[in-house]
């Protein structure tokens, strides 16, 4: 198996709002391994992206890390006399990032180890400077690089995003370019930065589809020529299998269960997972109701007792409102957070719809 | 399906609608046609540019026509039309936005806003305040949500404000833009269940206007396919997803995100690229190419697309 790359244990973040306190993440456990690319998919509001912020220490100015912690291990030696600094059971140093508390120590890790490209390609770049002097920007600052070589290796970054004419494109303005264009520039500049972690937030929501999936299609390259490791936020279940190995299902600040691609979508065992697959339009049948969630998500404000979906959950055991359910083991790399994997628990079997997940997709035409 | 002896409700020939002068004019829907039969849901499919949104303004007279034409009921509804021909249509077509977070008013309470089309039409305030609580409550929302500002709703309740807007003018056909591009997974299939109730209930005819095909494929019963100000391709959802002819459908549905992490990873991306096309010598045509399935095409292809339907 390969190693973390970065290790979050028990993490709780809380906002301060209006006097109140709200609990974003709910004790997050999580591994995200070197070189794969890993999904994480939950309804908004669920602290998907609260999560990733924390990776790049982008929390808002009321949020605080309450206990708990994520161990890079991507920059070791950078960083061995660091207070944050440590070694784990198997003796590999890592650093802390739940420990940082100064913007210096986030300049050493955004943008040379980790990488965030933001959702909206129209609003993440600079309108009054020119393509090439914003992804030279990145280089200066995380490589050294001036004059001609920041030229050159500019050049060489915007073919790799699969640019064509690069010397004149150079010269352009972010509002001469296309949307799925500038998603490629952002990208460009996250990759100049020659970062270990990629943060895509929703990357391809705002493109139309044909340029999305060329876009996708480019990121998979990306990671394979450049040793990337990808987290994907999104709750596009369509590009979470396209582009993912491992997937991470969130709901109400905590992940309620993990497995590879395969696992999820074939075998889920979840309420939750199987609810959000199948109120996908693809599982429904014309003229039929779509199966929908029914209630809301809870107030995080409040203490949540027992497990979090209960309340919009048909199998709820009793249980369930009671006592957090922990982590049952399905597989070795599959793992979920409801009390109906427990052995006293009766039997429930997937809603019928999600059996048609294999049948979908591929080419249906009839040629 | 005998699509022949349904009712026509909005006929659309040869529309054109362009924007600018004469100078910089660019011809954001360069002749399009199609009938749209009473009680389905017609789609409209097309990326970012594509002209989609013009067409469902034009019909609804937000942006003028520049030729072909409108009928609505068989009356003319494009150019200059009576005062009664236009408080009838501004009743009778109703529209659905995209983003409820954009669309409604932040100072104006929930009744105002559903209400605001009925004023000034001769109700009076009881009349109003008993339309309010009967479409607030067609769409699930409770009667007390009338005296709530927006901000106090979610996304999904908020989309339900914008459908109640739209009912409260007991419509016959509306416009329903992008109407859950905008909205989380779960909250979607409320809004499509929540539409297709309503349609069966009241007999409403949709025309659906989206980029997402597995959407439309859920709830569309034809679908027509428009790239760059012109209709490709039309036809009924099935025939559509399971014949594409147009290389630039065809490009389209393989590029939709199938929640299948196999067929995923098989899939292989078409490109369409318009130089496929040899349209210099034999322009091409709108063609009726088996009962109820059009394409754009010249004499060479059609041969070819014929080949492929036998």
């Amino acid at each position: 198996m390969t190693n973390p790359i970065l290790s979050v244990r028990d993490l709780h973040v809380k906002f301060r709002l209006r006097g109140r306190v709200l609990h974003a993440l709910r004790g997050i456990d999580l591994d995200v391994l070197e070189g794969e690319s890993l999904a994480i998919v939950g309804e908004s509001g669920c602290g998907k992206s609260v999560l990733n912020k924390n990776f790049i220490g982008l929390l808002d100015q009321n949020g605080f890390i309450e206990r708990g912690s994520i161990k890079y291990f991507g920059m070791a030696d950078k960083m061995r006399n660091h207070p944050a600094a440590g070694e784990d059971d198997l003796g590999r140093p890592y650093i802390d990032l739940a420990q940082f508390d100064d913007n210096e120590d986030w300049l050493r890790i955004r943008g040379s180890e980790v990488c965030m490209i933001p959702q909206d390609p129209m609003t993440s770049l600079n309108p009054l400077k020119t393509i090439g002097w914003q992804i030279s920007e990145a280089l200066e600052l995380h490589r050294g690089m001036t004059g001609e070589m920041a030229y050159d290796e500019v050049i060489r970054i915007l073919e790799d995003v699969r640019i064509d004419d690069p010397e004149r494109r150079y010269n352009q303005y972010p509002h001469e370019l296309s949307g799925g264009m500038r998603q490629r520039i952002v990208i460009a500049i996250a990759i100049a930065c020659q970062p270990k972690i990629l943060i895509c937030d929703e990357p391809t929501t705002a493109l139309d589809v044909t340029i999305q999936a060329q876009v996708l299609t480019l990121l998979k390259d990306l990671k394979a020529k450049y040793n990337l490791t990808i987290i994907f936020i999104t709750h596009d279940l369509g590009v979470v299998a396209n582009i993912a190995d491992r997937v991470a299902v969130m709901y109400a600040g905590d992940i309620i269960e993990l497995g590879t691609v395969e696992d999820i979508f074939f075998d889920a065992r979840h309420p939750y997972t199987w609810a959000l697959l199948s109120s996908l339009p693809q599982l429904g049948h014309r003229g039929e109701e779509l199966y929908s969630i029914k209630g809301t998500p809870p107030n995080l404000f409040k203490e949540i007792k027992g497990d979090a979906f209960a309340a919009r959950n048909p199998h709820a055991l009793k249980i369930d409102h009671l006592q957090q359910p922990p982590y049952f083991d399905v597989s070795p790399t599959h793992k979920a957070r409801t009390w109906l994997l427990d052995p006293r628990a009766p039997k429930v079997d997937p809603p019928e719809a999600l059996k048609k997940i294999k049948d979908i997709g591929g080419v249906s035409y009839g040629d | 399906m005998a699509t022949d002896n349904r009712e026509v409700i909005l006929k659309v020939r040869d529309l054109k609608v362009a924007f600018g002068s004469r100078r910089k004019r660019f011809e954001a829907v360069k002749g399009v046609s199609f009938d749209v039969y009473k009680g389905e849901t017609f789609g409209i499919v097309g990326e970012s540019g594509s002209g989609k949104t013009t067409i469902g303004r034009s019909i609804i007279r937000v942006y003028p026509a520049s030729g072909g034409s409108i009928k609505f009921n068989d009356k003319e509804i494009t150019g200059r039309i009576s005062k009664e021909l236009d408080r009838e249509i501004t009743n009778k077509i109703q529209m659905i936005f995209q983003d409820p977070m954009a669309s409604l008013n932040e100072r104006a309470k929930i009744d105002y806003i559903v209400s605001e089309g009925l004023q000034g039409r001769g109700f009076s305030k009881k009349e109003i305040a008993e339309k309010v609580n009967q479409a607030l409550n067609d769409v699930g929302l409770l009667p007390e949500f009338a005296s709530r500002f927006p901000h106090e709703f979610s996304g999904g309740q908020r989309q339900r404000i914008g459908i109640a807007r739209a009912l409260v003018m007991n419509p016959e056909f509306i416009i329903a833009d992008e109407p859950i591009s905008a909205l989380d997974v779960s909250i979607r299939a409320q809004v499509l269940n929540l539409m297709s109730q309503l349609q069966r209930e009241r007999g409403l005819t949709y025309l659906f206007i989206s980029h997402d095909l597995s959407v439309m494929r859920f709830i569309c019963d034809r679908i027509a396919v428009i790239h760059k100000g012109l209709i490709v391709e039309m036809a009924e959802t099935e025939t559509l997803f399971q014949h594409p002819l147009h290389p630039y459908t065809r490009a389209l549905l393989s590029a939709i995100p199938q929640p299948n992490p196999i067929a995923e990873k098989n899939k292989v991306l078409e490109v369409y690229d318009p130089s496929c096309h040899h349209y210099e010598n034999d322009p091409p045509v709108w063609t009726e190419i088996e009962p109820g399935h059009h394409v754009l095409a010249n004499q060479e292809e059609l041969t070819m697309y014929r080949e492929k339907i036998k």
